[in-house]
């Protein structure tokens, strides 16, 4: 009984994640460890529904990994690379940053520890990071890819 | 209960008779030209069963008065129908003579009918109805329902201009039934040979955004353009704690190298997206004014002259 819930706990956490990262699935078979990090780059560029990630290299160097302890996000690690703006409005913590993922409503957000600063947003597939930069009537989002699990 | 039945199928098919029997179904239609060069707008209609009468189609097109229409537009129709007296293939709408008027509009000319039925929409310029007219006497009353497409080819004129093109037609002359008519607007921007735009509809120099340079095949001939690669040039005003300051960027290389985006109305362009902090290489804390942008060859000659990059987020 008790292992049902354990996996029926593990299945939950990473129900959201499921199709943004297909081989997180296999994370919840038992002989793989519970404990490991997601590293994800920037596949597309939205500006108004245009993908503008090839017109910048700069976009490549952008990457976001979630720590995984016991099979859920316990921190992330941002770097903004090369990317002469930032997507959030609050300064980009340096280094390994406790977090926590927001699951009461959807799209789940993915937080900074003991502050409501939505690092990402997770829902039907998609890891996204929207913002805005100079015209509020501009809208951009990082569209997230897996580039690396280990 | 079989009266009542009788005189519902009558009341339902009233509305059918009267308003959508005639119908624009889609426009394809740039949203800028450049001066002195052809343009071609398709216009997608349909002619419902029960729009009443054998008739002509009357064609309508509202345009610039001094682009002259009349003497220099191309209009062909095709048409698929199950009524084979119905189909027609690229046949040409001819002007309706100036003789002729609307006797379903108090004997009005036929372009003063469709001012009077359409309007001239929100234009400041001179603008004029021109009116087309099919040869073909389409069978109307038929059960058949008949979709046409027609094929426009216009030629600005010589000015820059903005303006609402429109496009209407109904059956001609056909006895007085209201609401079988379609019309429909557009607006396009008729440009310099040279020119340059700015996406998306509203930035400011904090954003992304794209800049173009397009180029008219008119324009080809005298241009400076060597035929190569195409690249920005642009100088900048901002201030930093107070300071004025400005910058320029005179490089032709990676950084300024515009994308080709082809051929397209007859005219070529180029576009570069810019986040103009970065392209300028500017400090973080810098406030943009002002930024003028210009187009070189490789060897940076000048292509064009400066155009001056404005905001228009509101």
């Amino acid at each position: 009984m008790k292992k049902h819930v354990l996996i029926f706990t593990i299945v939950s956490v990473l129900f959201p994640f499921s199709s943004c990262d297909d081989a997180n699935q296999l994370k919840i078979n038992a002989d793989y460890p519970a404990d490991f990090d997601v590293t994800y780059g920037i596949g597309q560029v939205m500006l108004n529904g245009t993908d503008i990630a090839g017109k910048f290299p700069f976009f490549e160097t952008f990457r976001l990994t979630t720590h995984y302890a016991d099979n859920k996000i316990s921190a992330a690690t941002l770097s903004n690379g090369e990317i002469p703006f930032s997507p959030y409005d609050f300064d980009i913590p340096d280094g390994k940053t406790a977090c926590y993922l927001d699951t009461d409503a959807l799209p789940y957000k993915l937080c900074v520890a003991g502050t409501n600063h939505v690092i990402a947003y997770f829902q039907n597939g998609e890891c996204s990071i929207p913002f805005k930069l100079d015209c509020q009537e501009v809208d951009y989002e990082y569209a997230l890819k897996v580039v690396l699990i280990n | 209960m079989k009266r009542l039945k009788k005189y519902w199928l009558l009341l339902t098919g009233i509305p059918c008779l009267v308003v959508t029997c005639m119908t624009i179904e889609d426009v394809i239609h740039p949203g800028n030209a450049i001066v002195d060069s052809d343009i071609d707008i398709v216009v997608k209609i349909k002619i419902d069963a029960g729009a009443g009468g054998d008739h002509k189609l009357a064609f309508g097109i509202l345009a610039p008065t001094s682009w002259n229409i009349a003497g220099s537009a191309t209009v062909t129709l095709t048409t698929t129908a199950d009524v084979a007296d119905n189909v027609v293939t690229n046949e040409p709408l001819t002007v309706i003579p100036a003789g002729e008027t609307d006797s379903d509009r108090n004997n009005l000319s036929w372009p003063a009918s469709f001012e009077d039925r359409f309007g001239t929409s929100d234009n400041t310029e001179p603008v004029e109805w021109v009116v087309f007219e099919s040869n073909t006497i389409f069978k109307i009353l038929s059960e058949d329902v008949v979709n046409g497409t027609v094929n426009i080819r216009l030629h600005t004129g010589d000015k820059p201009v903005k303006l609402s093109m429109g496009y209407a037609f109904l059956g001609k002359n056909k006895d007085g039934l209201e609401g079988d008519e379609a019309s429909f607007f557009k607006e396009l921007e008729v440009k310099e040979v040279r020119f340059a735009s700015y996406g998306p509809a509203a930035f400011g120099f904090g954003d992304i955004f794209s800049i173009r340079y397009t180029e008219s095949h008119t324009a080809a001939a005298g241009s400076a353009h060597r035929g190569g690669d195409v690249y920005l040039l642009g100088k900048v005003k901002y201030e930093v704690d107070d300071v004025t300051n400005e910058k320029t960027v005179d490089e032709t290389g990676a950084k300024t190298l515009m994308e080709d985006l082809g051929e397209m109305n007859q005219a070529t362009s180029w576009q570069k997206y810019i986040y103009p902090k970065d392209f300028f290489d500017l400090p973080d804390n810098a406030v943009i004014t002002e930024i003028l942008v210009q187009f070189a060859n490789q060897d940076k000659s000048i292509i064009s002259k400066d155009f001056n990059v404005e905001p228009t987020c509101q």
